[in-house]
C-alpha cells in the first residue's frame, strides 16, 4: 500500500467530510449546529487514520456527498431549468469519473427524481444523471482501455466498506471491536432513533438526505464485505449525518408525553 | 438428524407461541411474549454454551465454587498464622462477593460435583499452553457452570422486558425494546462472553435487571418497599461490587424524588438494609471485630488494584482511557441523536427513577474499568439499552398517538 494512496484517501476524505458540512448548514441554516453534526465525523476519522476507509470509500463518499449537497440544493430552488440539467449532468460526469460505485448513487437519484411527486419536478433527471454520466463514462474508459467500455462495472461494489487488507491486519481497533462492537452495534440504535425519523419526515431536507443516507447504508449493508461502521466511511456519514441532521433540526418540537 | 429435531421443536414453539399471541387473553399475550424474549435469549446463547473454547478463569472459578463460602469461621488476623489452605479461602473470600459462589455451589452439587477440579489454571502461562497440559474443567462440569449463566441471562432478560412493559404499557413495544438486549455480542460473542465465560456476570446482570423491575415497582410502597429494595440491592452487590452502582442511583433517586423526612430517611434504611444483608451474605467480615472486618475491606481494595496492576501490565490488557470507554460503550458517535431523545423523554413519568439507575450504572462503570472486555460492557450497555429503548419507543407511541388524535 503505497503511502501516497492513503494520503490521498485521508484528502479525500476530508474533502468529503466539507461536503457533508455545506451540506449539514443547508439543511440547518446554522453552522453551529452543522458542526455538532459534523463533530462525531470528524473525530472518527483521525481515530482510524492509519487503516483508513480505503481510497475507493473516500472517493464514493465524495461522489455522494457532491450529488447530496447539490440535491439539497435543487429543492432550495438555487438550480431551476437548463441549469439544472447542465450542471446535474456535469456533476454526476464527474461523480462517476471520481467513483464507479456512485453509479448507484446516481440511478437511485435519476429515478426518483424524475417522479413527479418527489417535490422536485426534473422530468430529465434520467438523462441527466444516468444516460449522459454512463455515455461520457464508457467512452473515457473506451478511449482509455481500448474494448472495455463497460469492465468499471464490475467495480462498483468496491468502497462500500473496509478494504480488506486494512481488516486482515488485524490491529488492536480491529480485536477491541471483533470481541465487543461486533458487525452490527448500531441496528438498535436505528430502532431507538427512528422516532426521529419520523418526526422530521415532512421537512424539506429529509427528502434528499435520506435518499443519500438509504443508498449508501443499503450499498454498504449490500456490497460491503465485513461491514464494520468503525471502518466504514459511507456508512458512518449514512448514519451520523441522517440521525444528526434530525436531532437538531429546528422545526417540528419533540416532545414527550406521560402515558 | 439432530438439526431436524431441533428444526421441529423451534418450529414448534414458534407456532404455538404465535397462536397465543393472535388468540389469547391478556395473561396469555404476557406468556407468548415472555416465550418470545426467552427463545430469543436461548438462541442467542445457547451455540455458546455448548461450543465456546474453556475460559482461563473457569478452574479457578469451579475450585471457588466448591470452597465453602461460609469460611474461614476462625479468625485468623496474623498472617504467618495461616496455613495455605486458609489463605486459599481467605484470598477466595475477599476475590469475589458470595453469590456467583452460591449459585454455581448449588447447581454442582446438583449435578453431581462435590470435589475442586485437581487442576489449576498457571497464569504465568499463556492461553494455549495451559489448554496444552490440560488446564480445564471436564466438559460437563463446564456445561453445568454455563447453563446456570444461561439461564441467569434469560432470567435478565424476563425482568428487562417485564421492566420496558411496565415503562411503555405496551407488550409488543417491550419486546421490540428487550430483543436487541438478548442478542447483545457482549453477551454471546465468542468465549470471552458473559454466557460462556464462567463467573459473576451473567447473575450479575440478571440481579441488576431485577433491581430496576424492583425499583419501578416498589419505588412508592413506603417503608416496606424500601427494605425490599435493600434486600435485592445488598444481593447484587454481594454478586460484583459493581453493584453498588445501582444501589447509588437508587439512593440517588429516594434523595432527589422523595419528599419531606424521607428524604434522608429513605436512602439511610436503603443503604442500611443493603449492608446488612451484603454482611450476611459474607461472613467473611463479621466474628472478629470493627479491626478484622476494616482490614477485610482493605484486602479487599488492595487485591482490586493488584489484580488491576498485574493485567494492565500484560500485552493484552494495556489500553487507554479512550480506549476502554469505546470499546465498551461504542455509541458515542450517535451522540447527538441519542441525547436528543433520551432529553425529550425527560417529561415522562418513569424517566427519573429509570435514568438514574441507568446513569450511574453506565457513567460509574465507564470510569472505573480498565478494559474493554465484553464481561465489563455487558452491564453498561444493558443500562443504556434500557433508557436508550424506553426513551425512543415511548416517544414514537406519543407520535404515532398525537397523530391518531389529530386524525380523529
Amino acid at each position: 500500500m503505497s503511502i501516497l494512496v492513503i494520503l490521498s484517501a485521508q484528502f479525500l476524505a476530508a474533502a468529503a467530510l466539507s461536503l457533508v458540512a455545506v451540506g449539514c448548514y443547508l439543511a440547518l441554516k446554522s453552522p453551529w449546529r452543522a458542526a455538532v453534526v459534523v463533530a462525531p465525523l470528524v473525530a472518527l476519522v483521525p481515530w482510524q487514520a492509519r487503516g483508513l476507509h480505503g481510497e475507493a470509500s473516500a472517493r464514493l463518499a465524495l461522489a455522494a456527498c457532491a450529488l447530496w449537497v447539490f440535491h439539497l440544493l435543487i429543492r432550495q430552488g438555487v438550480f431551476v431549468g437548463r441549469r439544472r440539467f447542465y450542471t446535474a449532468a456535469a456533476l454526476s460526469t464527474a461523480a462517476l469519473l471520481v467513483s464507479p460505485a456512485g453509479i448507484i448513487m446516481l440511478a437511485a437519484m435519476g429515478v426518483i427524481l424524475s417522479i413527479p411527486r418527489t417535490g422536485t419536478r426534473f422530468p430529465s433527471a434520467p438523462l441527466a444523471f444516468i444516460a449522459l454520466p454512463v455515455s461520457v463514462k464508457a467512452a473515457v474508459e473506451a478511449f482509455l482501455r481500448h474494448k472495455a467500455a463497460f469492465a468499471w462495472l464490475s467495480n462498483i461494489s468496491l468502497g462500500w466498506a473496509a478494504p480488506q487488507w486494512y481488516m486482515a491486519a488485524h490491529g488492536k481497533p480491529f480485536n477491541v471491536s471483533d470481541a465487543l462492537y461486533n458487525r452490527g452495534f448500531f441496528w438498535p440504535l436505528l430502532i431507538a432513533l427512528a422516532v426521529l425519523l419520523v418526526l422530521r419526515r415532512r421537512q424539506w431536507w429529509f427528502g434528499p438526505t435520506a435518499l443519500m443516507a438509504t443508498v449508501l447504508f443499503v450499498g454498504s449493508v449490500v456490497l460491503g464485505a465485513g461491514l464494520y461502521f468503525q471502518y466504514s466511511l459511507t456508512t458512518q456519514i449514512a448514519l451520523i449525518v441522517f440521525f444528526g441532521i434530525a436531532a437538531i433540526a429546528k422545526e417540528g418540537e419533540i416532545k414527550g408525553q406521560s402515558p | 438428524m439432530v438439526e431436524k429435531y431441533l428444526f421441529r421443536i423451534i418450529y414448534s414453539i414458534a407456532e404455538k407461541t404465535f397462536k397465543a399471541a393472535v388468540a389469547a387473553d391478556s395473561r396469555g399475550k404476557t406468556a407468548a411474549a415472555l416465550a418470545i424474549v426467552v427463545s430469543a435469549a436461548l438462541f442467542s446463547v445457547m451455540p455458546q454454551v455448548y461450543l465456546a473454547r474453556p475460559a482461563a478463569d473457569e478452574l479457578t472459578w469451579g475450585a471457588r465454587a466448591l470452597t465453602p463460602w461460609w469460611f474461614p469461621e476462625e479468625k485468623i488476623a496474623d498472617r504467618s498464622l495461616r496455613s495455605p489452605e486458609y489463605q486459599r479461602q481467605y484470598y477466595f473470600a475477599i476475590h469475589h462477593p458470595s453469590v456467583a459462589r452460591i449459585v454455581y455451589r448449588f447447581a454442582l452439587h446438583r449435578a453431581g460435583f462435590y470435589e475442586p477440579p485437581e487442576e489449576a489454571w498457571e497464569y504465568g502461562l499463556g492461553y494455549n499452553d495451559n489448554l496444552a497440559l490440560g488446564h480445564r474443567l471436564p466438559y460437563d462440569f463446564r456445561l453445568t457452570l454455563r447453563s446456570v449463566n444461561a439461564a441467569f441471562f434469560a432470567g435478565a432478560v424476563v425482568f428487562i422486558y417485564l421492566s420496558t412493559a411496565l415503562i411503555l404499557a405496551n407488550r409488543f413495544l417491550a419486546v421490540v425494546a428487550t430483543l436487541p438486549f438478548a442478542f447483545e455480542p457482549t453477551i454471546s460473542n465468542g468465549w470471552k462472553a458473559v454466557v460462556p465465560y464462567i463467573g459473576a456476570d451473567a447473575i450479575f446482570l440478571f440481579f441488576l435487571a431485577a433491581f430496576l423491575y424492583c425499583l419501578l415497582r416498589l419505588k412508592d410502597k413506603g417503608l416496606p418497599g424500601v427494605l425490599a429494595l435493600g434486600m435485592i440491592a445488598g444481593i447484587t452487590v454481594s454478586t460484583k461490587v459493581n453493584g453498588s452502582f445501582a444501589l447509588i442511583g437508587a439512593l440517588i433517586y429516594f434523595a432527589a424524588y422523595s419528599r419531606g423526612w424521607r428524604r434522608l430517611a429513605w436512602p439511610v434504611i436503603l443503604g442500611a438494609m443493603s449492608v446488612a444483608v451484603f454482611l450476611a451474605l459474607n461472613p467473611i467480615y463479621f466474628g472478629g471485630g470493627l479491626s478484622w472486618a476494616v482490614s477485610v475491606f482493605k484486602d479487599t481494595l488492595r487485591l482490586m488494584f493488584y489484580l488491576k496492576e498485574t493485567t494492565t501490565a500484560l500485552d493484552w490488557g494495556t489500553y487507554t482511557r479512550w480506549e476502554t470507554i469505546i470499546g465498551a460503550f461504542p455509541y458515542l458517535s450517535f451522540l447527538v441523536p441519542i441525547a436528543i431523545v433520551v432529553v425529550s423523554a425527560r417529561r415522562e413519568k418513569w424517566f427519573p427513577v429509570v435514568s438514574c439507575w441507568s446513569a450511574s450504572i453506565v457513567v460509574l462503570n465507564l470510569f472505573l474499568v480498565y478494559m474493554p472486555q465484553p464481561r465489563y460492557a455487558a452491564p453498561v450497555r444493558m443500562a443504556f439499552f434500557v433508557i436508550l429503548m424506553a426513551s425512543g419507543l415511548s416517544l414514537l407511541r406519543s407520535s404515532f398517538a398525537t397523530r391518531r388524535g389529530e386524525a380523529a
